[in-house]
């Protein structure tokens, strides 16, 4: 019974197939029913086989099916083979579950869609190749996933085809992912040649009977992390996520929050054994992560586009993941991958449902004021900007805790203080998110503003039961002050990930830490405060009466404010000029100009061909004596 | 071991060749269809006989003729390529007014030039097959009659490949006359005796490369490519896409491979070989990317392959280079026969701009479409992915490694503009009115057949490597 | 007696020449002649290196060979007329619609 876990993928990919080919004839109902149900089963299957794990023990080793074997060349093997052990659990169970709320909260969302089965069928085909990701037990199987979800992602970010922006964020994706898949297959083959298999547990062996070497474990590591980097949006290939925001705000929620830009964190957890052993990549991951965290929570700060926020946010806290697995606190950076599961799609599906109470509108400068307009929404999205936060007794402080104690007990001082740098960004642009959409003065569009209503049920009680878990989800990873068994996440993956035996801090400096972390995410929380809130701004009358002039003082208002802050006033000039310059011009420009550069050689070459035959055979006569001179000299 | 059954198949698809154009000559009806059943019958038959001669190693004309396993398995997939092709010619000659028994007539012919060039380890046999199927692909490149590009791929396919034809017999005749005898193994064994030694014999095993570099149009020897392939009836581009680059592939592997376990591998011919491969990969993806005609970029889509096909030669791994072959011809024909699928009476449509918002105008088209695209740009689970990947693991195995990278980066280029034709399909609004006149059971028949083969290859592909093993081991 | 190695450098002259003139030559006739100018130039290469090591099997060879290019001239032509009648030339500069 315990090999049913194979099946969890293919319940979500029989419903894909089904809707493909007969969705045009099938009632709306019925779609959503068998859309959602689908995941839902999966669900259940991975809720059964997680509850099998708990009860053998850990010596049998994972669980492995294999369906067929699929390639074979010479004595390299890989098999169409799931694997089952505590991590892929973990990750079964947040891509099923938190998937399954997504699907219910997009019945709500997407109801008025005309694409309503084509997106059903997309988001069935993405978390079963997501699941397949996350289940595939060899490197080879992985990348199957690892470029389905790709591709799923590319048709939903471009769902609404008909913006050419959205069209374009689609090929954008498309585009620098593939240079991190040119890192990941590059590590594969590698892989093949040294270990000759990709089976996770034959790499590990190989790491461990000293069949690779430090030096090709370290390219090979290197070049999955470039991989990584790709679809997980650390710098500098993060550029497409933010564009990627194009998409319904579901799929922003399911893909670009919690499933798919996690799965570079995933895969580097999964071989956290060569990453150990390689040694000199942990802290350039580590660095990579926390450069990522604070460079994308200041981009994060600027941004008035409540989807934009969202988007550095993730980025920004992928880079926390990434430092937690670049420091060794593998099982850390997974424990905050669950955790922001919870809470990044809680925030990500609270602003869909503020957008869609206000007719689309994404754009914070033309909200406020929402609080007493969206009952359900709002709590929500406080108790998600509080869990992201990091203020204590959330899920998000615990697990952001864990990574930066074991950055400190590293004595990763710098990671350690760029991480707290970026806490403080994290707590500030949240809270100023909250205060610009639900509080202060309403600066909304008229014609929105007749139809402001609260979502339906169906979209509000996922909110509800994602709040929940933003909460109470991480107390299954206490920290260690609390007692050695507080941890129950980490030693439930302590089969996958065996826990470095590192000097524990004292008792005292880790008191310290969690004290600091306290301090840091309250004085985000109180500076957003002091300059969104504090002043109440403009009597709402006035605001009724001239909105075009209102809007005007408000800009005004706004900037003087800044002014205000000799504290702010660098830091967000600084990160202005940094999203200008830097992260437009230069990162984004890269992108562009590399693409175009590629394109100008593929133009100078084409002009060889100049469709006479003559010139054609010149060429041929060059290559015939070019080939013979090199022969014969 | 002598026996007829190595000159049976051959004798079929000859013989069948010149049935169909007699028949045509004189029996004037309208409805040419009876003509390609026939042939297909033919087919059929020739096939029967290629799957008793399995594993049989029979040989004929002393020894001239030899049926192996890599020959037998290579026969097969041109059976099927041809099979293929005629049935997407169906729709095509009935709306672009192609005479339909030239059509069929010559591509038998053509099957047979291929087939007389695989199954011979003798170079001038071969060259008697290259001939073979250059004229008769002259012909079918011109087919098109009343069309200006049509007869201008033809002169220019003919006239390029004539020169090429010159540089290869003036190379046989080095390699005759250093060598005595155009065996293959005797001409090798003669390099073994001394090293690379007679340069006279040095020149003309590179002037025969480049005599098949041409025909499998590897850079700087491909300029003929991309205009044959945009001129050419679309049936017969997709016949040149697979077949001739199967043949000429087969031939490279049969002289080259034997060479390299003589231990030139650290020759010059390897190294030349080396770079060609990789400007063939850059070429055909870099320029691709300009392309606005579809046609013309499956041309350069079929540069890049041959770049990656040669990579397997390179490192001498037979078995991924049959089964990139074998993956090559279900897309490639899968990928041409969506594009006849699209067209009217006397209209094609190849731009790229005509394929805005098919996938939605007609689905079924758009989904199969897109599959062979994103099998020929590597996407798993497609035989496409698998291809490239056997080829890869074998080359990193030998020590290929910068050439694998060059690989891995171009496939990343080339994955653009395949995506761009799945982007206009599904991300653009229809901008012109395109249709498809008439629902053809038989070019739908042979896209889902295409479709499964894509699949099949990249999912299931255990049962068709071991049989492809067992022609490979056939070489040695 | 002649030495065999003149017939081969003969060869190769020709050969030469027919590259040459299939450059200069500016219609589509000249550049087919060209072409078999070359064809025979290796034919005579073959015969003259065949020669000069008394293996007779070339001679046969060269049948085969002399077959291929008048094969190869009929179907040239062949093209080089429809060409004519589509656009009532034969210069090469003519034939350039497809490029790029």
């Amino acid at each position: 019974m315990t090999e049913i876990f194979w099946l969890i993928p293919f319940v979500p990919a029989a419903s894909a197939l089904v809707l493909i080919l007969f969705g045009r004839r099938l009632p709306k109902r019925y779609v959503s029913f068998q859309a959602c149900g689908a995941v839902f089963v999966s669900f259940g299957l991975a809720a059964f086989s997680f509850f099998g794990l708990l009860n053998t023990s850990p010596e049998h080793g994972p669980l492995i099916k294999t369906l067929f074997s699929w390639i074979g060349v010479g004595a390299f093997k890989a098999g169409f083979s799931f694997q089952f052990d505590p991590l892929s659990a973990i990750m079964a169970l947040v891509v099923t579950g938190v998937g399954f709320l997504i699907h219910i909260y997009s019945v709500g969302y997407m109801s008025q869609d005309k694409g309503y089965t084509r997106y059903f069928a997309h988001l069935n085909l993405f978390t079963f190749a997501m699941l397949v990701l996350v289940l595939a037990s060899n490197m080879v199987l992985m990348f199957v996933g690892w470029e389905g979800v790709g591709l799923c992602s590319y048709l939903l970010i471009g769902f609404w085809f008909e913006k050419p922006s959205a069209a374009k964020a689609g090929m954008k994706a498309f585009i620098v992912n593939r240079i991190g898949d040119a890192g990941f297959i590059l590590g594969i083959l590698f892989l093949v040649m040294t270990v000759g298999s990709s089976e996770f547990s034959a790499i590990a062996a190989a790491v461990g009977n000293g069949l690779l070497s430090q030096g090709l474990a370290t390219l090979i590591a290197i070049l999955l992390f470039i991989g990584a980097c790709g679809k997980s949006a650390q710098l500098p290939l993060h550029v497409w996520l933010p564009d990627a925001m194009e998409g319904p705000t579901p799929v922003s929620a399911l893909i670009h929050a919690a499933t798919m830009v996690t799965a570079g964190v995933y895969m580097v957890a999964r071989l956290n054994v060569l990453y150990t052993f390689s040694g000199t990549v942990g802290p350039i991951i580590a660095l990579v992560g926390a450069l990522t965290a604070v460079f994308a929570a200041t981009m994060a700060l600027v941004q008035n586009d409540i989807k934009r926020v969202l988007a550095y946010s993730t980025i920004s806290q992928l880079g926390y993941m990434f430092i937690g697995c670049g420091v060794g606190a593998y099982a850390a950076g997974i424990f905050h991958l669950y955790t922001h599961a919870f809470f990044k799609s809680l925030l990500f599906l609270a602003a869909g449902s503020v957008i869609h109470a206000l007719s689309g509108e994404q754009d914070m400068r033309r909200m406020g004021g929402l609080k007493k307009y969206l009952p359900w929404t709002y709590p929500v999205f406080l108790v998600g900007a509080v869990a992201i936060a990091g203020v204590p007794f959330l899920s998000g402080f615990f697990s952001k805790d864990a990574i930066l104690t074991r950055a400190f007990g590293q004595r990763q001082y710098v990671i350690w203080v760029l991480g707290l740098a970026g806490a403080v960004m994290t707590a500030f642009y949240m809270f100023r998110l909250i205060f610009l959409t639900f509080y202060g003065v309403e600066r909304l569009d008229p014609e929105a503003k007749k139809h402001l209503h609260e979502s339906p049920k169906v979209m509000t009680v996922p909110l509800a039961i994602l709040a929940f878990f933003s909460i109470t989800a991480g107390y299954v990873g206490l920290p260690a002050v609390l007692g050695k068994k507080a941890d129950v996440f980490g030693r439930f993956l302590e089969p996958v990930i065996k826990p470095a035996a590192e000097g524990h801090l004292g008792l005292g400096t880790e008191w310290f830490l969690i004290l600091i972390s306290v301090v840091v995410a309250l004085l985000g929380i109180f500076i957003a405060h002091t300059f969104y809130l504090k002043k109440p701004g403009i009597p709402h009358g006035l605001v009724a009466r001239f909105p075009r002039i209102y809007k005007l003082i408000y800009n005004k208002y706004y900037v003087d404010e800044i002014y205000d802050g000799a504290v702010i006033n660098p830091l967000i000039t600084g990160s202005e000029w940094i999203y200008a310059h830097f992260d437009l011009k230069v990162v984004d420009g890269t992108v562009n100009n590399s693409a175009s550069a590629v394109g100008f050689f593929g133009k100078i070459l084409s002009y060889l061909q100049t469709g006479l035959v003559k010139d054609y055979a010149l060429i041929f006569l060059l290559g015939i004596v070019i080939f013979i001179g090199v022969l014969l000299f | 071991m002598n026996g007829f059954g190595a000159l049976a198949p051959l004798l079929i698809i000859v013989g069948a060749a010149l049935v169909i154009l007699l028949l045509d000559a004189f029996l004037k009806k309208d409805n040419k269809n009876y003509l390609a059943c026939l042939s297909l019958f033919f087919l059929v038959v020739c096939a029967v006989f290629c799957l008793r001669s399995w594993n049989k190693n029979l040989s004929y004309f002393e020894g001239q003729l030899r049926l192996d396993n890599l020959a037998l398995f290579l026969a097969f997939l041109f059976l099927i390529a041809v099979a293929f092709v005629m049935f997407i010619g169906m729709k095509y000659l009935t709306l672009q007014n192609v005479p339909g028994g030239e059509f069929y007539g010559l591509l038998l012919l053509a099957l047979s030039g291929l087939m007389i060039m695989t199954s011979s380890l003798n170079f001038i046999v071969i060259f008697l097959g290259l001939e073979v199927l250059s004229v008769s692909s002259y012909a079918l490149a011109g087919l098109k009659g009343k069309d200006e590009k049509s007869s201008e791929s033809a002169i220019k396919y003919f006239l390029m490949g004539s020169f090429a034809s010159a540089f290869l017999i003036f190379g046989l005749a080095l390699l005759f006359g250093t060598a005595h005898s155009l065996e293959i193994s005797a001409v090798l064994s003669s390099f073994r005796a001394n090293f690379e030694g007679q340069l006279l014999g040095l020149v003309g095993l590179g002037l025969v490369i480049i005599g098949f570099a041409f025909k499998i149009s590897l850079v700087p020897f491909h300029m003929w490519t991309p205009d044959v392939y945009e001129g050419a009836p679309t049936p017969v581009t997709a016949f040149f896409a697979v077949g001739p680059k199967a043949a000429g592939f087969a031939v490279l592997f049969r002289i080259l491979a034997p060479y390299w376990n003589e231990g030139f591998k650290s020759g010059r011919i390897f190294d030349v070989l080396w770079t060609v491969a990789a400007l063939t990969m850059l070429i055909g993806s870099l320029i691709g990317l300009r392309q606005k005609n579809i046609k013309r970029l499956f041309a350069y889509s079929s540069i890049a392959n041959a770049g990656y096909m040669l990579i397997a030669v390179l490192a001498g791994d037979g078995a991924s280079l049959i089964f990139f072959l074998t993956v090559y011809l279900f897309m490639g024909i899968g990928a041409f026969g969506s594009l006849i699928a699209l067209s009217k009476k006397d209209r094609e449509y190849t731009d790229l701009e005509d394929f805005a918002g098919v996938g939605f105008k007609y689905p079924w088209l758009g989904a199969i479409f897109s599959v062979f695209l994103l099998s020929l740009a590597g996407f798993p689970p497609t035989g496409g992915f698998l291809a490239k990947f056997y080829v890869f693991v074998g080359a990193v195995r030998q020590d290929l490694t910068s050439l694998v990278i060059i690989g891995v980066l171009t496939s990343l280029i080339s994955a653009f503009y395949y995506l761009r034709i799945i982007v206009y399909m599904y991300m653009r609004e229809p901008e012109r009115d395109v249709d498809i006149e008439i629902e053809n059971p038989a070019l739908f028949l042979v896209l889902f057949l295409c479709l499964y083969g894509v699949l099949q290859l990249g999912i299931f592909p255990g049962n068709v490597l071991y049989v492809i093993r067992q022609a490979a081991a056939s070489l040695f | 007696m002649i030495p065999a190695s003149y017939f081969f450098l003969l060869s190769v002259v020709l050969f030469v020449l027919g590259i040459i003139a299939f450059f200069l030559k500016r219609d589509l006739i000249t550049q087919l002649m060209a072409v078999e100018i070359m064809l025979n130039a290796a034919n005579l290469a073959f015969l003259a290196l065949a020669k000069s090591s008394n293996f007779l099997d070339a001679q046969v060879i060269v049948f085969f060979i002399i077959t291929v290019a008048a094969a190869e001239a009929a179907i040239g032509l062949a093209i080089v007329m429809l060409i004519f009648r589509q656009k009532k030339s034969i210069k090469t500069e003519d034939m350039r619609s497809m490029k790029g």
